[in-house]
């Protein structure tokens, strides 16, 4: 902050609004940003300037620091998405829209392949979810999302035992093992 | 005939009788990671049922070790889920009177299956209480089951 530099300037006394001396002060070849604030009914203004380095690093800083954060709701907005397309398919399949043979055709498009996923990062990405939607999902729905079995997917859970929204997903038996 | 209550409890078998209010809908088919082959996910909510109508043959083992494999073993819940290995059709489904006041849908697919209870019924999982003192409740949440012990 030590870039930031304010005057207040009194404006009935100058046609200037921004005075010589802060131009000229060490502002000369720099990129930056003036902040005008119109203060005491307008009878003053008060000018902040910021070198546009600083304002740009702390938006870089805010835009990595939530860009997980986006690109998980993007994986959850087009797993949802995947459902809704492949339940299309399935009621096209239901009201005789689609023979067995076509359904069993268009199915094959959204057939998940099962894989074993680290539980820390199940743990991780169910928490993060849990925090940014507020919603907590079955078991078998965060298997989908994730793409690994239910098992899998308590493994990741039973990471999360200080939170009582995730236990309920257990079976008794696991959280006695986990002390609960 | 044994009844599995609890999460996670959960039946295996060759032919299925599902019983629910809602069906959900239906997520994607999955290659299963321990038995290799393509399945049909369901899920069902508003209290859900599934029964074994034929057991797995003797040498088709069990995917999971502590699934349920006895005619007749029930698994209930506020929510259940599992696979099978054939999509269900319409022809699958009736829709039945599961009580006076509302009916509920019944489903019969012969085939490898697996269900298991995602969650269980509130009621029952906070009150041990009512469990002993009623064990009549199961009845009156659903009155398709009968002698339940």
């Amino acid at each position: 902050m030590s870039q930031l530099r304010s005057r207040t300037l009194q404006s009935g006394t100058s046609s200037r609004i921004v005075t010589e001396d802060f131009l000229a002060d060490n502002n000369t070849n720099q990129d930056i940003l003036v902040r005008f604030q119109l203060e005491n009914g307008l009878k003053a203004i008060t000018v902040t300037s910021t070198n546009t380095q600083i304002i740009r690093d702390g938006l870089n800083a805010y835009h990595g620091q939530h860009e997980q954060d986006i690109n998980l709701l993007r994986s959850v907005i087009f797993w949802l998405r995947n459902n809704l397309d492949y339940d299309g398919v399935y009621t096209a399949f239901l009201l005789g829209c689609l023979s067995e043979e076509e359904f069993e055709e268009e199915s094959e498009k959204f057939t998940v392949y099962e894989e074993f996923v680290d539980p820390i990062k199940i743990a991780q990405d169910i928490q993060k979810m849990y925090s940014l939607i507020g919603v907590d999902f079955d078991t078998s729905d965060y298997a989908g999302y994730f793409k690994c079995s239910q098992e899998n997917v308590m493994e990741g859970l039973k990471l999360l035992k200080n939170n009582p929204i995730f236990m309920e997903k257990l079976p008794q038996k696991i959280i006695q093992e986990i002390g609960l | 005939m044994t009844l599995g209550l609890g999460v996670c409890s959960s039946i295996e078998g060759n032919k299925l009788k599902l019983s629910t209010r809602k069906i959900n809908p239906q997520p994607s088919p999955v290659v299963d990671i321990k038995s290799g082959k393509k399945v049909y996910k369901f899920k069902l909510s508003y209290d859900g049922s599934a029964e074994i109508v034929d057991p797995l043959d003797s040498n088709d083992p069990a995917v999971y070790s502590t699934s349920m494999l006895d005619i007749g073993d029930k698994i209930q819940g506020s929510s259940i889920d599992g696979w099978t290995e054939k999509v269900i059709k319409q022809g699958d489904i009736e829709v039945v009177n599961r009580t006076s006041t509302h009916k509920g849908s019944e489903i019969e697919i012969k085939c490898r299956f697996y269900a298991h209870v995602q969650t269980v019924h509130k009621h029952h999982a906070e009150s041990e209480d009512v469990q002993k003192r009623h064990p009549e409740i199961i009845q009156v949440i659903n009155p398709d089951l009968k002698n339940p012990f």
